[in-house]
C-alpha cells in the first residue's frame, strides 16, 4: 500500500482542507488525532510531562498559524513533528538562557537535549506511578490468552498491519482486528484505575 | 455498541479504519469525552509497549487548543490545487488563441487590400505608355587657349620637353609644382 492512500493521511488531507477553508473544528479533530503523539515525542526532548503539554500546545497553536502555508508537499504529521520538535528545541534553548549567563545559539539546541541536567524531570513518586504502569501492561500483556498476545505482539512490536497480521496468523482480518481490540480492552483494565489515582 | 465503537478505536490507532469512519470516530470523541479517554489510554499502552515513558494527558488539552484557535483571526488563502493552476494556464492560452484569431480575421481584407495594392499598382503602371528615355549627354567644353597658356607651354617645353599642358591650367600648374619638388 502507498503511504500517501493510508486512511490517516486521506483523513489528514481532509481536515487540512477544511481547516484552510475556515472550518475551525477540523483542527479539533486533528488535535486530538495527534495529541498523545505530540506530547510523547516533546517529552523526549523536554523531559518534564507537564512542561511537554504546555509545549505541545504551543506546537499545535503555531501549527494553525501556519497551515494556510501548508501545501500538502509533505504529510500533515510529519510537518506537525517538525514544528513541534522546532517548539521543543527552541523551549530548550530559552530555557537554558535562563538558567545560564552563556548564550546559547539555536543550532546548539541538540547538545542542550543531550544536556544531563535536563534529563529525568520526572519526581521520585512520578517515576514510582510510572514503573508501576509499565509493569501492570507488561503483567497484563502475559496474561493475554496466547492468540491475542501475538496479534497485539506483531503489531505493536513488529508494525505489521492487520492483513500481514491476518496472513501470519492464517487467520482472517475481521479475526485479527477483534483479537487486538480484545487485548487493548484487557491492558486497559489494568491501566485505567492506575491512570484515576494520578 | 460501545464494543463496536471502542473497537473502532482500536482501529484508529492502528490507521486500519477508513477514513469516512474516522472522521465520524473524531467527532464522536470530541462529543464523548470517555472516548477521548479510552483513545488516550490505547495510546499510552501502546506506546509503553513500544518502550515509551508513560505520558498522561490533561482533559483539558485539546479543549485549550480550541479555545486558542477559537481566539486566533486567521484568513487562510484559497489552495491553489495543480488542477486549478492547469485550469487557469489553459484558459489564458485558450483566451490568447481566441484573440489573435479575433485580430487575424478582422484584418485579413486590409491586408489583402495592402498585398494586392502592388499588384494594382504595377499592372496600371504596366498599362501606361512607356515615356521616352531622355538620353543625357555629357558636354566637354573645352576652353580655348589662352595667351598666359602659350607661354607656359613655351616655358614648359623649354626646360622639360616631355611635359605639356593640355587646356587646362590647373593641371598644367600641377605638374608644375610637381616638378619644381
Amino acid at each position: 500500500m502507498k503511504a500517501q492512500n493510508r486512511p490517516s493521511e486521506l483523513l489528514d488531507q481532509e481536515l487540512v482542507q477544511k481547516v484552510q477553508q475556515g472550518d475551525k473544528s477540523a483542527f479539533d479533530h486533528l488535535v486530538r488525532k495527534y495529541q498523545s503523539k505530540i506530547i510523547m515525542l516533546v517529552n523526549r526532548y523536554v523531559k518534564d510531562p507537564s512542561e511537554a503539554q504546555d509545549v505541545a500546545q504551543e506546537a499545535f497553536i503555531k501549527a494553525y498559524r501556519a497551515l494556510g502555508n501548508f501545501r500538502g508537499d509533505s504529510a500533515f504529521y510529519t510537518w506537525l513533528y517538525r514544528i513541534a520538535i522546532n517548539t521543543a528545541k527552541n523551549y530548550l534553548v530559552s530555557k537554558a538562557r535562563r538558567h545560564s549567563e552563556f548564550e546559547v545559539d539555536v543550532t546548539e539546541a541538540e547538545q542542550v537535549y543531550n544536556a544531563p541536567q535536563l534529563k529525568g524531570l520526572d519526581t521520585p513518586d512520578q517515576e514510582l506511578h510510572n514503573d508501576e504502569i509499565v509493569k501492570a501492561i507488561a503483567s497484563a500483556l502475559e496474561k493475554l490468552p496466547e492468540d491475542m498476545r501475538n496479534a497485539i505482539m506483531l503489531r505493536e512490536f513488529e508494525g505489521m498491519s492487520y492483513d500481514e497480521i491476518a496472513l501470519t496468523m492464517d487467520c482472517p482480518v475481521g479475526t485479527v482486528r477483534s483479537r487486538i481490540f480484545r487485548a487493548r480492552e484487557a491492558i486497559d483494565k489494568k491501566l485505567q484505575p492506575l491512570l484515576d489515582k494520578r | 455498541m460501545h464494543d463496536e465503537i471502542n473497537q473502532k478505536v482500536s482501529q484508529f490507532i492502528d490507521d486500519e479504519l477508513p477514513h469516512h469512519e474516522a472522521l465520524q470516530l473524531l467527532t464522536e470523541i470530541k462529543k464523548q469525552p470517555e472516548l477521548d479517554a479510552r483513545l488516550q489510554r490505547y495510546e499510552m499502552a501502546s506506546a509503553i509497549l513500544k518502550n515509551h515513558s508513560p505520558n498522561s494527558i490533561s482533559n483539558d488539552f485539546a479543549s485549550k487548543i480550541s479555545q486558542a484557535v477559537e481566539q486566533e483571526v486567521i484568513y487562510f488563502l484559497p489552495k491553489k490545487t495543480t488542477k486549478s493552476i492547469y485550469l487557469k494556464s489553459a484558459l489564458a492560452v485558450a483566451a490568447g488563441v481566441a484573440g489573435v484569431a479575433v485580430l487575424v480575421t478582422n484584418n485579413v481584407p486590409k491586408l489583402m487590400d495592402i498585398q494586392q495594392e502592388p499588384y494594382v499598382i504595377a499592372e496600371n503602371v504596366a498599362n501606361q505608355p512607356i515615356p521616352p528615355v531622355r538620353k543625357e549627354s555629357v558636354k566637354v567644353i573645352y576652353s580655348k587657349p589662352t595667351a598666359i597658356d602659350h607661354r607656359f607651354n613655351s616655358y614648359l617645353q623649354a626646360h622639360r620637353g616631355n611635359l605639356y599642358t593640355i587646356d587646362s591650367g590647373a593641371q598644367t600648374y600641377a605638374k608644375l609644382v610637381g616638378y619644381g619638388q
